[in-house]
């Protein structure tokens, strides 16, 4: 280092800490500075990812056509009005009068269609296209201010899947602009638009005059991003942010405590689970997984590692995705256990092996050393393999001898299509349990294509009567996601997908 | 050189030291390092101070600039009268590299690595001399041509690593040399040094001392060293003088046995060396002053000699301190 | 001394080159699919690959390698998996906040190890010598983490004088900072102690001492020069340690530096991300290596090459 730099930085600490006397300051008036654990790395709608930190930010640049309140209920977004076919296969939406995008011009039910046949488009591999792909099968005009998707079958859940983030409505002239995930590319139809962009570290938003809907009550929303749990518990009890999110179960009660700060919980259709790989012969047995079933102590999950930010889960479908039922859990009897193990002829002392990644699952460490216990006290050998999330994915892919394994899943829809779909059929990623039940997989199918609500929830009971029986997942716990807040502000929800929803945040006044 | 005129014969006292011991904090108490020195210097001669190591020799030297960390003196050490064991700090450090020079046994590691030659010396001419650095550089140029560095110019330009050891002492010299003292202390100044430099920088201290008439005391474990450019000599054992002669009378005639031992040792023409571990024994600092330090290893040594310690009787030229001198042969 | 410094920068680049082979080999052995990575937990199996072969994932890893290489040529690192954003930008603008974190420490290392090594030295087993001792003893065994933990709790949070992390002004980075170089300062404080008694006993002091040089300018002058050069090696050793707290440090204070890059993008496998951030610190730890080298050369003139 030469001198001269060595001189000024000395300069510059010097002059620092002389700055530091002066006592820090809270956000400034009418803004809202918000202490994220992760910040958004893309704003393209389409290329974004649901349940990510993407869609905190994106669900306040962008109107989706419908929007979906703090209970799960569907309001009018960008289409005032919606339709959907009594049979089920298709879609219609009604583009509101005088809602614009973001640089001024007007959204069209044309630019509606635009963007979705872009979305739909295989050349532009779309992140979110996935989403739609499925179902939808076309997009059309009908009038100038109706949009309507024609799906390949009847889809119940449909609706749904025009209030996700993939779903944001961006001006199709931006597209291309905006896969280089720019701040000034972005042209979006929300009640708020970016004003400044700090990759990895802030995203200034500020409130859009032209929106269609209630003005929004912030002059600026800015993200920050706070990585490290207990600074971002301290930012917020310093005044420096006015939410958090994320805020770890252990932290709850002395945050609860901290005057000036609220906390809240908000149910999730996050279910995390104990995966059995089907096809390893212990495993392979029934009686086995019931058994291991009956051995988890799920009161000592819920209410002592996760107290506070879980519920009991009921069903392999959580309670909060639409078509849920409450065919309840094993409950906790080792002796029981034992008898099964007995009677499917396991030797005392066999060994089972439980890949937990660690990190990733709220509590995620001390599950693994409870299941390990609760194993071991009904006669089994346990030994768990940690790993780092990035690893986990990767093992469970490649290493198909993996036993027991511990995961989560949520809904992104909300519905119980979205808990099923991706777990029936054999040979698809998430179905690590190798689960093969063709009767289940044949339900699942007809469900998704069944328009009546009735009928429709009556399949899926079957559905999780019979995944309760066959115990390819032992459901442990529905997660709750925890956020701080300061006193006085309100209107910030979680949303199912475990989204921070901050566009109805309002400060009361002082 | 071999016999040089005695110039100081009638020369002023320059430096008389009485009396002087030296203590060191140690593991177990104090250790004394030496045990009532007294020597006398004249305005322009060359006295060499002689012993083994660990005679208190060089202790004895650095004691007069109080170079020596976390020594304690005592007794009298007086530089043209004025007395130097009480003086202040600062005043101290005036006096140093002024009116006394020092030089030391080993010139790689005495100058500064990390500076020129030249910057080591105007530093020295700075801290005494009012001069601006175009002078001190003049003034340093003419000391390095002065110690016979014949390319001055390049001398001072360059780095400690970059010149011979010869140069580096030389240069070194010249340093202690840069504002003429009254008195040069060199401790064991050629002693990492081969014979033909030896020579070459004892001559120059010789020559130095004429042309400045400063005074040179001599620290050195080598009686030739002695007998080449000393007017005279005192002998240290054991932290104290035992015996103190102009060199020429000590080198034929010494009185006391260790003397001898070390004439002894002095190595022949043939190259013959008989080394100062001829004498059986190793040196000893004795905590008490109740027994000649040297008896245990002196073959002549009696009762007299471990009950009680011989004074320092002067007389004439010669100071002795020895219960059983040796007979002078005429 | 620019020739040899050219012929040193030319020396890095096979070493830069291997650097690139090396964690382009391990990024892939690594298991775990980026495009699932970064399509998250719930994504389907069709939305990954898509993502996939989006990102050009379905070449083969050679073939990857390659473009990555003829891209790196023409000063493109390619877009991160990720963010689709240009890695080269992602970088420059996290790379000031990085330097100036690891600058601010090191600059607070090098005065405060500097001044204590030195207080230490000058008066050894005193009073104020062994409290330094003791705390440069604490300095160097208390982690990171909990370090940077108990200055927020108490310039933050009790205090309320500086920002609990943020980028935002300086005065975020001063915690930071302090966390980072505390540490680094007591290693480079015992060091001066043990360099400077090391030094102070030289005979080339003595000489000092001799021509009459008052205390301040014997330590200042003679002694402070020789001493600081096993401390630069130190300085240099340790500008690449605090590098690697940085990562730590960074995430503990919210600054979105190269190391908080760096490890977000092994999180996620995001090749060209991981793969920029890494020749980046590769050329800062070369660079400071060379200026290590270099400094050597002004403070200590036998390591000199061609002085006259």
């Amino acid at each position: 280092m030469k001198h001269n730099d060595q001189r000024s930085l000395m300069k510059a600490l010097f002059a620092t800490s002389v700055i530091a006397l002066t006592p820090i300051s809270a956000m400034a008036e009418g803004d809202l500075t918000v202490g994220l654990s992760a910040i958004a790395t893309r704003l393209d709608a389409q290329q974004l990812v649901t349940g990510s930190a993407d869609a905190i930010a994106s669900s306040l640049i962008y109107d989706t056509l419908v929007i979906r309140d703090a209970k799960g209920a569907f309001r009018p977004g960008v289409a005032e009005t919606w339709e959907v076919a009594p049979d089920g296969k298709s879609l219609r939406f009604t583009i509101r009068d005088g809602a614009t995008f973001h640089d001024g011009t007007p959204i069209t039910a044309a630019a509606v269609k635009a963007l979705f046949d872009s979305t739909l488009d295989p050349a532009n591999n779309s992140l979110g296209s996935g989403a739609y792909k499925p179902y939808v099968d076309g997009v059309a005009l009908a009038g100038d201010r109706t949009v309507v998707f024609t799906l390949k079958y009847p889809y119940a859940a449909a609706l749904a899947l025009f209030a996700i983030p993939s779903g944001g409505i961006q001006s199709p002239g931006s597209l291309g602009a905006q896969k280089l995930n720019e701040a000034k590319a972005v042209v979006g139809s929300g009640p708020y638009r970016v004003a400044d962009w700090v990759p990895g570290d802030s995203l200034t938003l500020e409130a859009n005059p032209d929106y269609w809907g209630a003005k929004p009550a912030f002059d600026h929303i800015i993200l920050r991003e706070i990585p490290e749990n207990e600074s971002r518990l301290l930012a917020l009890e310093t005044g420096e942010v006015g939410v958090i999110n994320n805020v770890p179960a252990t932290s709850l009660p002395t945050l609860q405590d901290t005057p000036g700060v609220q906390v809240q919980t908000f149910p999730s259709t996050r279910i995390q689970y104990l995966g059995f790989n089907t096809k390893i012969p212990l495993l392979s047995d029934k009686r086995v997984r019931q058994a291991l079933n009956y051995a988890i102590d799920r009161d000592a999950v819920v209410n002592t590692i996760l107290a506070g930010v879980a519920n009991p889960a009921t069903s392999f479908v959580s309670s909060n995705a639409w078509g849920h039922a409450d065919v309840g859990t094993y409950p906790y009897d080792p002796d029981k256990a034992r008898a099964l193990l007995q009677e499917a002829g396991v030797a005392a002392g066999s060994k089972l092996e439980l890949a937990v990644p660690e990190a990733y699952l709220p509590g995620g460490r001390q599950i693994g050393e409870l299941l390990q216990a609760n194993f071991n006290a009904i006669g089994l050998d346990t030994t768990i393999n940690r790993y780092e999330w990035s690893t986990f994915q990767g093992v469970m892919e490649a290493h198909k001898g993996y036993e027991a394994y511990l995961l989560g899943w949520a809904s992104v829809t909300g519905d119980a299509d979205r808990s099923l779909t991706p777990f029936s059929a054999l040979g698809i990623t998430v179905n690590f349990a190798n689960y093969d039940n063709p009767q289940v997989f044949d339900w699942v199918k007809e469900a998704a294509g069944q328009t009546d609500p009735a009928l429709r929830k009556a399949i899926y009971r079957k559905v999780q009567e019979q995944l309760k029986e066959d115990a390819p997942w032992a459901p442990l716990a529905e997660i709750r996601y925890a956020i701080g807040t300061a006193a006085g502000l309100s209107g910030v929800f979680v949303d199912h997908n475990g989204v921070l929803v901050l566009r109805d945040a309002i400060q009361a006044a002082p | 050189m071999s016999c040089p005129a005695p110039i100081a014969a009638l020369a002023p006292d320059l430096l008389t030291i009485r009396n002087l011991r030296v203590h060191f904090p140690g593991q177990t108490g104090e250790v004394l390092a030496v045990d009532g020195v007294d020597l006398t210097l004249r305005a322009g001669e060359i006295v060499g101070l002689v012993g083994e190591s660990g005679s208190g020799k060089s202790v004895t030297a650095m004691s007069i600039l109080r170079l020596v960390p976390g020594a304690r003196s005592s007794g009298q050490i007086a530089l043209e009268g004025r007395d130097l064991i009480g003086l202040g700090a600062a005043e101290m450090r005036a006096l140093r590299g002024d009116r006394i020079g020092m030089v030391f046994q080993n010139p790689m590691t005495s100058l500064n690595p990390a500076y020129t030659i030249g910057n080591q010396l105007i530093e020295a001419v700075r801290l005494h001399r009012p001069l601006g650095r175009g002078a001190a550089r003049k003034l340093a140029l003419t000391r390095l041509a002065e110690v016979g560095l014949t390319d001055a110019a390049r001398v001072f330009t360059s780095y400690p690593h970059e010149l011979s050891g010869g140069m580096r002492q030389r240069a070194m010299i010249a340093m202690a040399m840069i504002c003429a003292p009254a008195l040069l202390i060199a401790d064991e100044p050629t002693t990492a040094l081969g014979v033909t430099t030896q020579a070459q920088i004892l001559h120059l201290l010789d020559r130095l001392r004429r042309e400045h008439g400063t005074a040179i005391l001599l620290i050195t474990h080598d009686l030739a060293v002695v007998a080449a450019i000393c007017d005279r000599v005192a002998v240290m054992y054991a932290g104290s003088v035992v015996e103190e002669a102009p060199s020429d009378d000590l080198i034929d005639r010494p009185r006391h046995p260790y003397t001898r031992a070390l004439i002894e040792a002095i190595p022949s023409e043939t190259g013959d060396r008989r080394r100062l571990y001829s004498i059986p024994g190793a040196a000893l600092m004795r905590p008490d002053a109740q027994a000649c330090a040297f008896a245990p290893r002196c073959a002549t040594a009696s009762e007299r000699c471990r009950a009680a310690r011989p004074p320092l009787i002067t007389s004439g030229a010669r100071g002795l301190r020895c219960w059983h001198p040796l007979e002078v042969s005429p | 001394m620019i020739g040899n410094v050219i012929g040193r920068l030319l020396q890095v680049l096979p070493t830069l080159f291997g650097v690139l082979v090396l964690v382009f080999a391990m990024t892939h052995v690594l298991p775990g699919d980026p495009a699932r990575l970064i399509a998250g937990p719930e994504a389907t199996d069709a939305e990954v690959a898509g993502l996939r072969a989006d990102l050009g994932l379905d070449q083969p890893v050679g073939a990857q390698f390659i473009t990555y290489l003829s891209n790196l040529s023409r000063g493109e690192m390619g877009r991160s998996l990720h963010s689709n954003r240009p890695v080269v930008d992602e970088l420059a603008a996290r790379l000031p906040r990085t330097l100036i974190l690891t600058g601010l420490a090191l600059a607070i290392m090098i005065s405060l190890g500097l001044a204590a090594g030195i207080i230490s030295a000058i008066k050894p087993d005193s009073l104020r010598d062994h409290l330094l001792t003791g705390l440069s003893l604490t300095g160097i065994s208390v982690p990171l983490f909990w370090l940077g933990l108990m200055l927020v709790l108490v310039f933050s949070y009790h205090l309320r004088w500086l920002p609990t992390g943020g980028t935002s002004s300086l005065r975020g980075y001063i915690l930071p900072a302090v966390t980072l170089g505390l540490g680094a300062a007591a290693m480079l404080a015992r060091l001066m102690r043990s360099s400077l008694l090391d030094i102070i006993h030289q005979d080339y002091i003595r000489t000092a001492r001799a021509k009459g040089a008052r205390e301040a300018v014997v330590i200042g002058r003679h002694a402070l020069r020789n001493a600081l050069i096993p401390a630069v090696t130190l300085i240099g050793l340790e500008a690449g340690i605090l590098l690697g707290g940085a990562v730590i440090v960074e995430t503990i204070f919210s600054i979105n530096g190269i190391g908080r890059y760096l490890v977000q993008s092994i999180q996620y496998r995001d090749y060209p991300a991981t793969q920029g951030a890494v020749l980046v610190i590769a050329v800062i730890f070369i660079t400071v290596n060379l200026l290590t080298d270099l400094s050597y050369g002004l403070l200590d003139p036998r390591q000199r090459r061609g002085a006259a």
